[in-house]
């Protein structure tokens, strides 16, 4: 099971609240660990899992919570570079 | 409370000499009104993107906001140190202090490119008057190339003003026939170029017929300025010869330093309707300081302004009336040299803008002159 080392609340927050705080959240958490954001916002559905696919993370999880869901994100490995700094 | 109401406003730009003049209407007498500035240099900031393809300079935009203010408000010239809310005093970094009986925090956004490592002087913006007057010198002297248009971090002000830089871009080039020698990339944070959808639909489809590459998703995580390509965190790169971004923005470091309820950033946390700080009944904030999710813009902070002078007055005055902000925000979205959308929206409602139009156009170029007249002076 992998570990939520990070819930965040973007409830009351609509687009793009949501993801901007998942971005935010996920470049504090180490490669395997996931983040939680918490979302009202029917706009997350579409976004959230289209991001963290473009991105290169895993959508692990949509929790449904009645009046919100819990988008659960396992944060993945960087995508290489074309050119590398030395 | 002494006889005269005690009002002391943090900030004399949009939101901060609307709000002074509207509350010097409805007092008179009843009130003294002190607003503390660093500099009273009061910018008219839409036209940057004017500057940007050289048709406005930076002595155009900037007046004297002494004379915007009431000629009875206290103007003290100096940066705030913090606020102690609950002995209800403002202090100065040169160690004036001043209290007060209400206070308006109207210190707007700030700029911290400093807070990424790799920006350099060799990024391009457009948010102060030296910046957009340097990528006009940088872009009137191109002939061919690749021109990224970029947004560091969200929120920043104005949030139409990055995609309007584009099409403005795109216009100008087009003017001097050398458009098809250029390309012009735009890249957006979200899944689509701007934020409100209502809007998008208009004016991506209008980004791409004109041939600008939109990149959506793109959320930028660093520039090599030697090598000149633009990293994001999703994993792509894009080569440019010039680049444009928008950077980050926060609020000002005082209200962190004081402990005024916030939110990261330092946006101030306000009840969305009375514009009343969390836990103060006596504190309010206006326009680009608070964490309310609407745009950061001029246009906010005006129609805030009557919101807070109206219940401040009903404070002095002990009733029970609450005014309350609906979210009200309109402004101009510039498609090209000539043409103009017009958003209008509130919290409830989102934006229909319809086509771009000549009139919306000829009132956005006939807005600098009406605003210093009368919109900043409280009159409408």
């Amino acid at each position: 099971m992998v570990e939520v080392a990070k819930v965040v609340d973007a409830r009351g927050s609509f687009c793009p609240g949501p993801l901007m705080e998942l971005i935010r959240a996920l470049k504090s958490v180490e490669v395997g660990q996931a983040v939680e954001v918490y979302s009202e916002d029917q706009g997350s559905l579409k976004d959230i899992p289209a991001w963290a696919e473009k991105a290169g993370h895993k959508l692990i999880e949509i929790k449904d919570y009645g009046d919100y869901r819990g988008f659960i994100v396992e944060k993945g490995e960087k995508k290489s570079r074309r050119r590398k700094k030395e | 409370m002494a006889d005269k109401a005690k009002i002391v406003i943090i900030g004399a730009g949009t939101g901060g000499t609307i709000v002074a003049n509207k509350l010097n209407k409805k007092l008179k007498r009843k009130a003294e009104i002190t607003v503390i500035d660093p500099e009273f240099k009061h910018i008219y900031q839409p036209g940057y993107l004017f500057q940007i393809v050289g048709r406005e300079t930076e002595k155009g935009l900037i007046r004297d906001g002494t004379k915007l203010l009431p000629k009875k408000s206290k103007k003290v010239r100096a940066a705030v140190d913090r606020v102690d809310l609950e002995k209800q005093v403002v202090y100065t970094n040169d160690n004036q202090e001043i209290p007060y009986d209400y206070l308006i925090i109207a210190s707007g956004s700030r700029l911290v490119p400093q807070k990424l490592e790799w920006w350099n002087d060799k990024i391009h913006q457009f948010y102060t008057p030296q910046g957009a007057a340097k990528v006009y010198d940088h872009l009137k002297d191109m002939t061919e190339g690749t021109i990224v248009i970029s947004i560091a971090s969200m929120p920043y002000k104005c949030p139409p003003a990055p995609l309007e830089a584009a099409l403005l871009i795109d216009d100008y080039l087009r003017r001097k026939k050398i458009r098809d020698k250029f390309n012009i990339v735009f890249t957006s944070p979200i899944n689509r170029a701007f934020s409100i959808e209502t809007v998008n639909t208009i004016v991506q489809p209008l980004m791409e017929d004109r041939g600008i590459d939109v990149r959506t998703f793109f959320n930028v995580d660093e520039v090599d300025t030697e090598e000149k390509v633009l990293y994001s965190l999703e994993g792509e790169e894009i080569d440019y010869d010039m680049l444009i971004m928008i950077p980050p923005h926060e609020a000002q470091p005082f209200i962190e330093k004081s402990g005024i309820p916030h939110e990261e950033g330092g946006w101030v946390e306000v009840d969305r309707e009375t514009l009343k700080v969390k836990n103060y009944d006596n504190v309010y904030a206006i326009g680009d300081t608070t964490n309310l999710p609407i745009s950061k813009a001029g246009s906010t902070a005006h129609n805030q302004a009557p919101i807070i002078a109206k219940n401040i007055l009903a404070s002095i005055k002990n009733s029970n009336k609450v005014y309350k902000y609906d979210g009200h925000v309109q402004c101009f979205f510039i498609t090209e040299i000539g043409k103009s959308l017009f958003i209008d929206f509130n919290y409830t409602n989102p934006p229909y803008p319809g086509k771009p139009s000549r009139r919306y156009w000829w009132f956005k170029l006939a807005f600098k002159e009406l605003y210093y007249r009368f919109v900043a002076k409280g009159i409408v």
